[in-house]
């Protein structure tokens, strides 16, 4: 899309802006009033000029930044003896430095080499030293706005077809409607800012997306006066209006020019690489987009981001609470290791709480990570409680992110349970709550890419898993979401190497939860040595430890998950198991199964009984009684993360923690011994420091 | 033919583009499914010699065979691949016939969506050279004056012998707007630029209309009319073309014989329209071929 720039003065200073409605501005300037809500802006201007044509949006950011340090520039060189252009002197000085900013601007776009030493600001072009003549064919250029009693010069027409972009009452023609119906409409638009700026808050979306949200909360009215209500919303400086790729401020002060100022997607942080350009009908040039988010809808350079501020009203509520650490943990029925972290993680959340200070738009925001390192079936959920509470009750919002869309789904009751006073949203791809706003948010990792600062306390769940592990997208989402001060919280089984080894130097705070919730040491798995899968199928032969093993398992009652390394393995592999087994309850399920939902639900509820799979149910699957064989545990696709997930889907349940799990492989590798040796480790910290039941209740010397 | 040192030159580009393709980065991922290639599986599409070289690059195996090219053509009139009731209702067409590319099923329906909706502009080289084989195909029916073997093949070497222009259908400025871009002007300079043959801008839309994809046939029909203009540059032009045309070798004809673009054919109403309009006011002999990517 395009916007006009414009030059407002202030106080004999003159200010350069962006518009996509500039009537809303001249409004919003020379009179400022919105009917019963009074006058919005504090600071009226004087004199104001619009710039007639229309720049692609980018270039029309890129004209404000430029007038920003031309006129820091100048205001260094003369060092405070600023003089005061007064009357028509001062603003075609200002017109003059709009137009060469607007020039350079598009030189920039079009990536023209500089020829001369003379810097931009300096030289005013071929266009405009031809105008410099006439001061007539300076001011054609633009719409002078002056303030009440002044007529606006050369605007007229103008007007009127801007009038056409208004918001309700205002289309209506001003002469023929009267004041009444004029001032109506500044009141339905000024109501219809307030309300979205306050849906759009830490929210960082695209025209498109912005449309949707202004339908669901202010009705179709806002939404067809989009462009006026989200310019009026950022005049008031609660949203930030700006390509969706543009060029970041920063980067390397010794590159080439046109490195310096290389474009990255302001959603999802992709750089150059990952930008695709193409001739634009929108804008009128070439125009890069995202090919990285692009399943997000498409940001490109000449599309609409607009960022909502958090107002500070939320962040610098005092701290509510009454109660010490201990006795908030008390009610949520912890046991003693979950407690113990819960106890370490709820001190890291509330030692630093937000502060209530202005923060910079640009300026990085540094979260703060927690990372709570708990054993499979553990208990994070339940831990994770009293952090939520703690930000709840400080007035703050909460948002639990995973990386799998099954794993919101199956915490959304459970998490609406625990709070049922707190509003919860839940987002994912196709979710119905996509623009509601709640205290407590639950979403895939996706769905980050469309807040900015939006949060109080961040905790991102199963961060190891696909697709959030290695997608610098997502990482760089979670970053974004959090408000600035705010604690993360990472949660995993099995963190990533790096984050494990920051955790040991002391430079990352955690805490371990070495034991399951019901006081069991996890199962230590039997390694066995085996054939491979292919030879087995292709023999038609199932080693004979095995079948004993698996026959066991089926006549103490319990379930069966048989990991196989192929998607391709998993059907004959089932095959092969019903016939050798002599058990018809025997199902085979992969990510390209369209039952695989009914297909857990029926093992779940002991239909199936032995269920062969691949990694896809590696985690968040929770079966009561079960046991657990991975096949080709050599394998080049099951890592130590992934092996003791797999391990952890044993034993799961108070009533049978002794669930077994066996690796079976040609070979032993160090992916293996690994995860047999991380699985000891974490039984042995759990004997240690007690948290294991003594074993006259039940509990195992193991 | 002669090979002039003139010809030589001009397939010095070809060649260059030919030879930094081998050097162009590509994507490690199917740009369709997003799944990493699978180097043993392209491989063995290879033998698809109508694949150009990029189709093959970023598409992977699995994405590429499921592609359901249109070979067999059962309506000679609209290319389908079924016999069609639309040509039996109405047999008179202002256009010659139309050939697509491929039948429009759901894969082929994701793809076009996830170029034409969601915007993913990468994926306009692929579609532009799916249109190759049919084009390709489709000169070759050209009812020729000799219609001798000999001919055919030279017909293959260089199709661009037999078309005067190729022309697209156009979208609206609002839609334009919305969109960035317009999918068959992508798809129409692609071919044109392949096969060196002027791409003219001659036909506008009028009016905004509704998508189309939200229409009944009885609507599609109806609103079609009076639906796009003429633009004065695009009749100029086919004015030099005309009086350009008969200095080619290969034709006897005086029509001037133009090549029409669109996405998708589905009940025709769209090219016919346009066709209409381009005979009304061209002022010349049109000779209108129709060319989507696919027919649904």
């Amino acid at each position: 899309m395009k916007a006009q720039v414009y030059i407002v003065e202030l106080g004999g200073e003159w200010e350069a802006r962006l518009t996509i409605n500039s009537e809303v501005d001249k409004h919003y300037w020379l009179v400022g009033s919105y009917g019963h809500y009074g006058n919005l802006n504090g600071k009226l201007a004087g004199t104001g000029w619009l710039m007639k044509e229309e720049l692609p949006l980018g270039d029309a950011c890129r004209v404000v930044e430029l007038w920003g340090t031309a006129s820091k520039r100048s205001r260094e060189n003369e060092q405070g003896s600023r003089p005061a252009y007064a009357g028509d002197k001062g603003l075609l000085q200002a017109i003059r430095l709009l137009l060469a900013c607007s020039e350079e601007a598009r030189r920039e776009a079009a990536n023209v080499v500089e020829t001369t030493n003379q810097r931009w600001w300096q030289r005013s072009g071929p266009r405009l030293r031809e105008l410099e003549t006439s001061k007539e064919s300076l001011l054609s250029l633009g719409e002078l706005w002056l303030t009440q009693g002044h007529k606006a010069r050369g605007g007229s027409r103008r007007e009127d077809q801007l009038a056409g972009h208004m918001p309700g009452g205002m289309r209506a023609n001003r002469e023929e409607a009267g004041d009444q119906q004029f001032d109506r409409g500044l009141e339905e638009l000024a109501a219809w800012t307030l309300l979205a700026a306050d849906v759009m808050q830490g929210r960082a979306l695209l025209r498109s997306e912005a449309h949707a949200l202004l339908l669901r909360a202010a009705g179709p009215g806002a939404a067809a006066g989009w462009s006026g209500v989200l310019q009026l919303a950022a005049l008031l400086g609660r949203v930030r209006l700006g390509g969706s790729v543009a060029a970041g401020a920063g980067g390397r002060p010794d590159a080439w020019r046109r490195r310096r100022r290389e474009r990255r997607c302001q959603r999802c942080g992709s750089g150059e690489a990952l930008l695709h350009r193409t001739a634009c009908a929108a804008c009128g040039r070439e125009c890069a987009y995202c090919t990285a988010c692009i399943g997000m809808g498409r940001s490109r350079e000449c599309e609409l981001l607009v960022t909502g501020q958090r107002s500070l009203q939320v962040e610098s509520r005092p701290p509510v609470l009454q109660s010490s650490v201990e006795q908030r943990l008390v009610k949520w029925g912890l046991s003693p290791a979950q407690s113990a972290a819960a106890a370490k993680a709820l001190n890291f959340v509330e030692e630093q709480a937000p502060k209530p200070v202005q923060t910079n738009w640009d300026e990085a925001s540094v979260a703060r990570d927690f990372l709570l390192w708990a054993v499979t079936g553990a208990g994070k959920t339940e831990m994770i409680f009293p952090l939520v509470e703690s930000v709840l009750l400080r007035g703050g919002r909460a948002l639990i992110a995973t990386p799998r869309r099954d794993v919101v789904i199956e915490l959304d009751p459970r998490i609406r349970k625990a709070f049922p006073d707190a509003s919860v949203v839940t987002l994912y791809g196709g979710s119905e709550q996509r623009w509601e706003s709640g205290d407590i948010t639950l979403a895939t990792t996706h769905q980050l890419l469309r807040f900015y600062r939006g949060f109080d306390l961040v905790i991102v769940d199963e961060l190891d898993a696909f697709p959030f592990v290695g997608d610098k997208i997502l990482h760089y989402a979670a970053d974004k979401s959090c408000a600035p001060g705010a604690a993360r919280l990472l949660l995993s089984a099995t963190p990533p190497s790096e984050l494990q080894r920051a955790a040991r130097r002391g430079k990352l705070q955690h805490a371990r939860v070495p034991v399951r919730y019901h006081r069991h040491p996890l199962p230590v798995p039997k390694l066995y040595q085996t054939p491979t899968v292919l030879q087995m199928l292709q023999q038609r032969k199932l080693p004979v430890k095995l079948q004993a093993a698996m026959l066991g398992s089926l006549k103490r009652g319990a379930q069966l998950f048989v990991f196989v390394q192929k998607i391709a393995q998993t059907e004959p592999m089932a095959a092969m198991l019903r016939n050798r087994l002599q058990h018809s309850f025997v199902e085979a399920t992969s990510s390209q199964d369209a039952e695989r939902t009914d297909k857990v639900k029926r093992f779940r509820s002991r239909e199936i009984r032995v269920l062969v799979t691949t990694t896809i149910l590696e985690r968040g699957v929770t079966i009561p009684k079960s046991d657990v064989y991975i096949l080709d545990a050599d394998g080049g696709l099951f890592d130590e993360a992934s092996l003791v997930q797999m391990a952890g889907r044993a034993g799961r349940s108070a009533d049978d923690p002794f669930g077994q799990v066996y690796f079976c492989s040609r070979e032993r590798n160090r992916a293996q011994l690994s995860a047999v040796r991380h699985i000891q480790t974490m039984n042995r910290m759990a004997r240690k420091q007690g948290f294991l039941l003594p074993t006259s209740k039940g509990g195992s010397a193991k | 033919m002669k090979a002039s040192p003139l010809s030589w030159l001009q397939r010095l580009p070809a060649a260059f583009a030919t030879a930094a393709q081998l050097l162009a980065p590509r994507s490690a991922v199917c740009l369709l499914c997003g799944k990493p290639h699978d180097s043993a599986r392209s491989a063995a599409t290879a033998g698809q010699a109508k694949l150009t070289f990029q189709l093959r690059q970023s598409l992977c195996g699995a994405c590429l065979s499921a592609i359901p090219w249109l070979t067999r053509i059962a309506c000679s009139r609209c290319g389908r691949g079924i016999p069609c009731d639309d040509c039996i209702r109405s047999p008179q067409r202002t256009f010659v016939c139309n050939r697509s590319a491929v039948r429009y099923n759901p894969a082929m329906k994701a793809m076009l969506a996830l170029y034409k909706y969601r915007g993913n502009e990468q994926l306009a080289p692929l579609l532009g050279d799916m249109l190759f084989p049919v084009f390709e195909a489709m000169t070759a029916e050209l009812p020729l004056e000799v219609s001798t073997a000999a001919k055919r093949k030279a017909a293959m070497r260089n199709p661009a012998d037999y078309w005067d222009a190729i022309t697209y259908v156009p979208v609206s400025t609002e839609r334009a707007r919305e969109r960035g871009f317009n999918q068959a002007e992508q798809l129409a300079s692609h071919l044109a630029a392949h096969y060196r043959l002027p791409l003219v801008h001659v036909l506008l839309r009028a009016r905004h209309s509704e998508k189309q994809s939200f229409k009944s046939r009885s609507e599609r029909m109806r609103d079609t009319k009076a639906l796009f203009s003429f633009n004065e540059v695009g009749l100029n032009t086919i004015r030099i073309l005309s009086s350009a045309s008969s200095e080619k070798s290969h034709k006897v004809s005086e029509f001037i014989r133009i090549l029409l673009i669109d996405d998708i054919y589905t009940t025709g109403s769209t090219a016919e329209a346009c066709a209409q309009v381009l005979k009304q006011q061209a002022q010349a002999p049109l000779e209108i071929y129709v060319l989507t990517w696919a027919r649904s």
